[in-house]
This record gives C-alpha cells, structure tokens and sequence, in this order.
C-alpha cells in the first residue's frame, strides 16, 4: 500500500476535525458563565425551602468557580471551586466546593455539592438537580440536603 | 523495505488522542484539595511547621488560578487569583495574588504566594513549596513567609 505525504495530513485533519466537532457537539457546550437561580429543597418531598441567586464559571478543561449571594453573612460560603465534565449528549456533572464560617470568622465545615446538569439544545439553559453535603473539617459528614440549579448562559455584551 | 511514510502515519496516530486531548503542561489543569502548611523558613526548606489549614485550587487551563481558603476568615482577605506555568517534566509553578482587610474592612495590603510544584506521574496528587511576601497597599514589602502544600486531585464519578 502507497502511503502519501498528502494522505497523512488527510487523516490528521479528520482527527483534528472529529475532535473539534466533537467538543462542539457536547464536551465544550458547557463552557461559560451562567447566572443561576439555586432551590434549596426538602429531599424527601421536594418542596422549596429558599431560592438564591449565584454566578458560575465552566472553564474549559474542566474547572468550575463560583459566587454565591445565598449563604448568609461573614462571607460564609460565597465563593466555590470544583470540576465538571460532560457525561454525554446534553448532560453534564458538575461538583463544588465551599469553606463555611460563623460569625466569627471561624471556618466551621465545607460543603461538597454534586449535580447533575442537563443543557437545553441552543446552549444558553441548564437546569440541574442533585445534593449537597456537609462535612466538618475533619471529613465527617454532618448533614445533606438537595436542590435544584436553573441557569441562563450570560453572554458577550 | 522501509515505509517511511508508514512508519510515521503509526506514529501520528497512535499519538494522535493524547496530544489533541491533552498537553504535557496540560496535566496540572483540574481542581485541587490542598492541606496547606506555613513553616519556619529555613535555606533549603525543612522549616518546621507553624500552622496547617485546608485550601482549594483550580489551575485553569491557559494559565490562570483561583484558590480559596479556610485558613483566613473571608472577611480578612479575598479570595486568591492568579497563573501557573509548566517548567519541565513534573515541575510546575504557580503565583497567586490576595488583598488583606482589616476587622473594620479597611485594605491593609496584600499577599502574593509563589511556589514551585512537584506533579506525581498518576496527576492525581501534588507537593508544592515556596514563599510569601506581605506588601503594603503602596507596594513596599512588609512580611515574608514559607508555606508548603499538599494536594489532591478533586475528582467527579
């Protein structure tokens, strides 16, 4: 079998290619900054508790930040770090964490919260359940809770 | 007979997933649970330690940092922003900048924090070491430290 100098690079541009529609078929259409509305709800019946407003970054390659206007004062939990990945076809996981403070300023717990997101087919809508748990500083769990995530994409000026 | 041509179409290929997925310096990108460590500096490191706290790191991919700390009330200091760079092989660096607050929420300065990083072959744990410097809102140093760190990959199922 001949193998060309020109058939090397056509299979190097299908490779590039299929990544590249690849990323903007799923693994990349989350990427963005979102501004969300998060429920806090009852895990067993799924009433509302509260709702609050927060701010979220998807960067590409996986890393996840966010503000948060819902967790009271002292700056408690107001900022989250995490990772997300895409899971395939429009869902996606994401999980944060956040350091939380008393009045006082004292770190008391970390939050982990894990959802599961599904992204609406123009790209510019999440929504996600999933939970969030507590844990004391030295890792045990001391309460988990559920909400839901409703996000619209905040796009270029 | 050689195939030259062929001989570099197996290579291409085989190599073809890893390079488009993900770069050598791309291995650090993810999110980070750190145990940070503030030590005694001593020349050639081994100080010993003054006080342990947990923190949160994202290394983005392109370059940027964000961290966050329970090792500071958040009305004290902001949270840390700042880049990371690939040196060489496992070896990494990473400078990030915090502004620092006063009880009566006054800026009395602030921090930048730069170590050098040593990445574990599975990219799933890392130790880090280095310095920090205190400046005064002016820009004049007024504090110097050490601090080390060690980290675990922040993972999703």
């Amino acid at each position: 079998m001949k193998i060309t100098t020109a058939g090397i690079f056509g299979v190097l541009f299908l490779t590039m290619a299929s990544s590249v529609a690849a990323q903007r078929s799923g693994v990349s259409r989350l990427a963005g900054t979102w501004d969300a509305v998060v429920t806090p709800r009852v895990c067993s019946t799924g009433a509302p508790i509260t709702t609050f407003k927060a701010a979220y970054i998807f960067s590409p390659g996986g890393t996840f930040s966010g503000v948060s206007s819902g967790t009271g004062s002292g700056g408690r939990g107001r900022e989250q770090l995490g990772v997300w990945k895409h899971v395939e076809g429009d869902q996606y996981r994401f999980r944060i964490k956040a350091y939380l403070f008393n009045s006082a300023g004292v770190v008391t717990s970390y939050q982990i919260v894990t959802h599961d997101a599904v992204l609406d087919d123009d790209a510019l809508i999440w929504s996600s359940t999933g939970d969030s748990r507590t844990f004391s500083m030295d890792g045990v769990q001391i309460n988990v809770g559920c909400s839901t995530i409703v996000a619209e994409r905040i796009e270029e000026p | 007979m050689k195939k030259p041509f062929g001989s570099l179409l197996a290579i291409l290929l085989s190599m073809g997933p890893t390079v488009f997925a993900q770069s050598v310096d791309g291995r650090l990108t993810g999110t980070w649970d750190a145990v940070v460590t503030i030590r005694n500096c001593v020349r050639g490191g081994g100080g010993s330690a003054i006080r342990s706290f947990e923190s949160v790191g994202s290394f983005n991919a392109g370059g940027t940092f964000s961290g966050i700390t329970s090792g500071t009330p958040p009305t004290l200091r902001t949270s840390e922003r700042g880049v990371w760079t690939h040196l060489s092989g496992d070896s990494y660096r990473f400078r990030f900048k915090a502004y620092l607050y006063s009880a009566d929420a006054l800026v009395i300065g602030y921090q930048v924090v730069t170590h050098d990083l040593q990445l574990d072959a599975d990219n799933l744990h890392y130790t880090s070491d280095g310095i920090t410097q205190i400046f005064s809102p002016d820009g004049t140093q007024i504090g110097f430290g050490c601090s080390t760190s060690d980290a675990t990959r922040m993972v999703l199922d």
